[in-house]
């Protein structure tokens, strides 16, 4: 009852000075309250009179004035130098000043402006650009927040990309760097097999399946084109991919025909 | 009514020592905390002296200023809470060395009778607010008499929004109490 008793009394004297309700009106609000309420506002509205109380004016202007000198001095003392070091070491101090919040979110801002931009212009970057690690950077920060059954379809995208940049390397005569992507490109088809392994079979798993295959085929065309180009010395690395392509398309091959035959058993649907 | 975010870009400004932000914080100020000190004191003299002190001090200490969580009003009047004890301390100290008696240490207690000796009407108001005891006596000068809100009174006064709640409540209680005796 006190509880709900302090809550009334508290609103009243809100109403009271901010809204200017009278006594009257603000125990109309709480009938049943009205005798235990009213002598507590009378005695609010006797003690808000000393609010009436101000130093005198010619004390307020004088300190004002002398407060304000001082501080034009200090201001004169702190005011950033003439140039643009000094100037931007004063805007860096503003900066300072700003509340936490207020940093972060321009620390974001800022991060996701400069990351974005930067993802965007190495998207077309090769092995060996100056902006090549951005892109696989992103590339790993993509994995990492990608749910692991999604992983599988990303390294399938990634290995393209290798794939493409293996082809577009030997178009320009870049050939230093092609036996370091196929490395990456082995890597991203070692990743594919083992997410395989994990997965649970259902139909989806077939579609996948028929995607790694697929993928399998377009590489081993490109390989064969890149092959073509490049010089002497860089095509024993080629050959060499071109048969680890085929033996882990193989290797993904038997593992859809195990997953049939798993399904048959179970009597469950195969979408082939 | 001034709002919060206002206070704070002032607040900024006057970090940076910009005249008007000061001059606007002091007008904003000055009445309040005067209140508070001429209610604590009792003299216009020093209530004059110590609420200067209190903007002097407080442009000295801006810079480490922090919102974290505490409104600048209450950082304010916790500087003004400290220049009075500071102030208790010498008038204690001096009273000590003249009297030589080693008592009364609780010159905190409101000696306002003196401001208002002539108004007689108020007498009775004055003393039934010296007989609240010193947290309700606190709440209902901080809140009534310098116009704080209770957030900001909770951040001096370092209780929680209830307890200063039921603080003005009692002290209220008490108020009309001591008065209706008074008139019966």
């Amino acid at each position: 009852m006190t509880k709900k008793n302090e809550k009334i009394i508290d609103n009243c004297i809100k109403l009271i000075s901010e809204n200017n309700l009278s006594i009257e009106q603000c125990l109309k609000r709480y009938p049943k309250f009205k005798e235990e309420l009213r002598p507590l506002l009378e005695s609010f509205i006797k003690v808000k009179e000393f609010e009436k109380i101000n130093p005198p004016a010619i004390f307020e202007d004088e300190v004002k004035i002398r407060f304000i000198n001082i501080v034009k001095a200090k201001q004169s003392q702190v005011l950033p130098k003439k140039g643009i070091i000094p100037r931007f070491a004063a805007q860096l101090s503003g900066l300072w000043a700003m509340s936490t919040l207020a940093k972060i979110s321009i620390f974001v801002i800022l991060f996701l402006f400069i990351s974005g931009f930067t993802s965007i212009l190495s998207a077309n970057t090769l092995p060996g650009d100056f902006l090549y690690p951005v892109k696989t950077a992103s590339e790993k920060v993509i994995i990492f927040f990608t749910p692991n059954n999604k992983k599988v379809n990303l390294h399938i995208i990634f290995a393209k990309r290798r794939l493409g940049e293996i082809e577009k390397m030997a178009e320009k005569g870049r050939i230093g760097e092609i036996t370091k992507t196929l490395n990456v490109l082995e890597t991203e088809i070692d990743s594919v097999i083992n997410y395989m392994k994990d997965f649970e079979i259902d139909i989806k798993t077939q579609e996948v399946f028929d995607m790694i295959l697929e993928n399998f085929n377009e590489q081993k065309k490109v390989l064969e084109k890149v092959k073509e180009k490049v010089p002497d010395e860089a095509k024993p690395a080629i050959k060499k991919a071109i048969e680890n392509n085929m033996i882990k398309s193989n290797k993904i091959e038997k593992m859809q025909q195990n997953m049939i035959k798993k399904l048959h058993d179970e009597n469950k649907p195969v979408d082939k | 009514m001034v709002s919060e975010r206002k206070i704070r870009r002032l607040v900024e400004r006057a970090k940076k020592y910009d005249p008007e932000a000061f001059s606007e914080l002091y007008e904003l100020y000055i009445r309040k905390i005067y209140r508070y000190i001429l209610f604590r004191v009792g003299d216009y003299n020093i209530a004059e002296d110590l609420t200067e002190n209190v903007f002097y001090k407080a442009l000295n200490s801006i810079d480490g200023f922090k919102f974290k969580k505490v409104p600048f009003s209450s950082w304010l009047f916790t500087i003004a809470g400290n220049i009075l004890k500071n102030y208790y301390r010498h008038k204690a100290v001096e009273k000590k060395y003249l009297s030589g008696i080693d008592k009364d240490l609780q010159v905190s207690n409101i000696d306002v009778q003196l401001v208002f000796e002539k108004e007689l009407d108020k007498q009775d108001l004055i003393n039934a607010i010296n007989r609240l005891n010193t947290e309700q006596r606190q709440v209902i000068i901080f809140k009534f008499i310098s116009g704080l809100k209770n957030k900001e009174v909770s951040k001096i006064m370092k209780k929680s929004l209830g307890a200063v709640k039921a603080l003005q409540y009692r002290a209220l209680r008490n108020l009309s109490s001591y008065l209706s005796k008074k008139v019966s």
